[in-house]
């Protein structure tokens, strides 16, 4: 009985189990083969006669290997992730809070929701000047960009996440004695964690925009300073190595943010 | 009905319930209901959908207000919900996130019960409804009849003296139902609980109850009231009981009349 449960969080029949373990080998069969396409043909259009002309796959490659082994590259990542963390982070804790309050608190919502629909009405990188004017080339500026970029999204998909919990659930965690807050701790929290996590996940992808905005528009020590001095002597391979390294990173975060938030969601299926 | 209101689980008198429509227009829910339970009772509410039923319920639950009116319920004015009340509800209301151990520790947590006192009397109640092997399993895992058994348990666990049932097994598929009312009269039998069961079955509100009251809608209101004088035990021999059939049919009558009159309203 217990084993059923563990797996129970699928609806497949045990039977098909092994045409979906196919079906997933096929899926990484064409990934690959995608990859090596792509790989080929960058190859292919590749010239490293010349320093400034698009650079080889391999010549890429190697100049990465250059830039981690003198370490500055991952210098410069360390720097970069410093403004992610911590304009993520802001974006997360203060998107989350006035979501949920908005969403419960009608004064909030009346005086905070015209805000954040502006903000996702409006192109963030257009308020990039206005940040720059406020608080000069600093971390704080980045790490505001960063911020500004998640913000919205976060604050919006809680909202509704909130607004969703089922009013029977509500009125049921009443019936049991539950005040305000014990039906917003035991209920309305735990019901939204999925919708939170969807608004953290597209936060995220839009908190690594706002990062590379920041570091190429208020350059700093970070990736952006790398890219901008590799640009400046006309060296292409370098600045694409930092390129991809950077949206390799993104690649990576986005999959653990959609790993965590099935993870957190798997009781709604 | 009421010269006993001190020693009633739940009464009634004089309680109007008006919302409002918007557009300054108001809606008269409830007028004038009066109903008494006696201690220990199963008492039914039958009526025409939109006529008040659940409202009544949600009103003794402590979780709706009123407008004019008294509701008491062990003789104490009811000001909130209170912890000799549990309600079970018609959609069960099961938290999905929490296994089913969990949900039917719920109220208990609620009352501030530490975790293994809470999962130990918790697992008990699941041995009571036959679900003591699901306790590790989540409600979306469990059929309707299942998911409403947790509901049942959760309700019990809180150790309530009035329990409160809001058209439980309405959601639940016809043979089901039936196992289910007479697993529930056979919990019910072993207990003091006084039972205000909300319903739009006839032979459901017959089978179960010593009393079933019948409501008419546009105002809602308590209009006639018909003792079950069928023997307890009942079981599954009480539906071929003539006498079953015939209160049944009595029900339906004064609901017929009430339906027809009110120009062809049909039980959604």
């Amino acid at each position: 009985m217990k084993v059923s449960f563990r797996t129970g969080g699928s609806r497949r029949a045990a039977g098909s189990s092994r045409h979906w373990s196919e079906l997933r080998s096929a899926r990484w069969g064409v990934r690959l083969a995608t990859l090596a396409v792509f790989l080929g043909a960058w190859q292919w259009a590749g010239d490293d006669s010349l320093a400034l002309l698009f650079p080889t796959f391999t010549r890429t490659l190697e100049t990465f290997i250059g830039l981690v082994a003198d370490g500055s590259l991952p210098l410069a990542l360390l720097i970069t992730n410093q403004t992610l963390v911590a304009g993520f982070g802001m974006a997360v804790i203060i998107g989350v809070t006035i979501g949920v309050l908005s969403a419960r608190v009608p004064i909030v919502d009346r005086v905070v929701s015209p805000y954040f629909n502006l903000l996702v009405a409006v192109p963030i990188i257009a308020l990039v000047p206005v940040v720059q004017a406020l608080m000069g080339l600093s971390f704080q500026a980045r790490m505001t960009i960063v911020a500004l970029f998640a913000l919205p999204y976060i604050v919006i998909n809680s909202a509704v996440a909130v607004r969703r919990v089922d009013p029977a659930l509500v009125e049921m965690a009443r019936s049991y004695g539950a005040g305000r807050l014990a039906v917003l701790r035991e209920v309305v929290l735990p019901a939204s964690v999925p919708g939170i996590m969807t608004g953290i996940r597209i936060g995220l992808g839009q908190a690594l925009i706002g990062m590379v905005v920041a570091e190429l528009t208020i350059v700093g020590a970070g990736v952006g300073s790398l890219i901008v001095e590799m640009q400046g002597r006309f060296r292409v391979a370098p600045v694409l190595a930092v390129a991809i390294t950077v949206v390799l990173q993104g690649v990576i975060l986005i999959t653990l943010a959609e790993w965590l938030e099935r993870r957190l969601s798997r009781w709604r299926s | 009905m009421s010269e006993n209101s001190d020693g009633a689980a739940i009464a009634l008198s004089g309680v109007s319930k008006v919302y409002e429509t918007g557009d300054d227009r108001t809606f008269r829910a409830l007028d004038g209901v009066e109903l008494s339970i006696r201690r220990g009772e199963f008492v039914s509410i039958i009526g025409p959908s939109g006529c008040g039923k659940t409202t009544i319920l949600k009103i003794v639950a402590g979780i709706l207000g009123w407008n004019d009116g008294d509701v008491q319920v062990l003789g104490r004015s009811v000001t909130g919900p209170g912890p000799e009340r549990a309600t079970v509800f018609q959609s069960f209301a099961l938290l999905p996130w929490l296994s089913v151990l969990d949900n039917v520790a719920f109220g208990l947590k609620l009352r501030g019960m530490a975790r293994d006192e809470r999962h130990r009397r918790a697992r008990r109640l699941l041995e009571s409804v036959n679900l003591a092997d699901f306790a590790a399993a989540y409600p979306r895992m469990l059929s309707g009849g299942m998911q409403q058994r947790v509901g049942l348990a959760r309700a019990l666990a809180v150790e309530p003296q009035v329990l409160l049932m809001d058209e439980p097994f309405s959601a639940i598929d016809a043979q089901t139902r039936l196992l289910l009312q007479t697993d529930l009269l056979d919990i019910w039998s072993r207990t003091d609980l006084s039972v205000l069961f909300i319903t739009h079955a006839m032979d459901e509100a017959v089978f179960l109850s010593d009393r079933v009251l019948i409501m008419g809608a546009r105002p809602g209101r308590v209009i006639d009231e018909i003792a079950i004088d069928l023997p307890r035990p009942r079981t599954e021999e009480t539906r071929r009981d003539p006498r079953f059939v015939e209160l049944t049919g009595y029900v339906w009558d004064r609901l017929r009349g009430m339906i027809s009159k009110d120009g062809g309203e049909v039980a959604a």
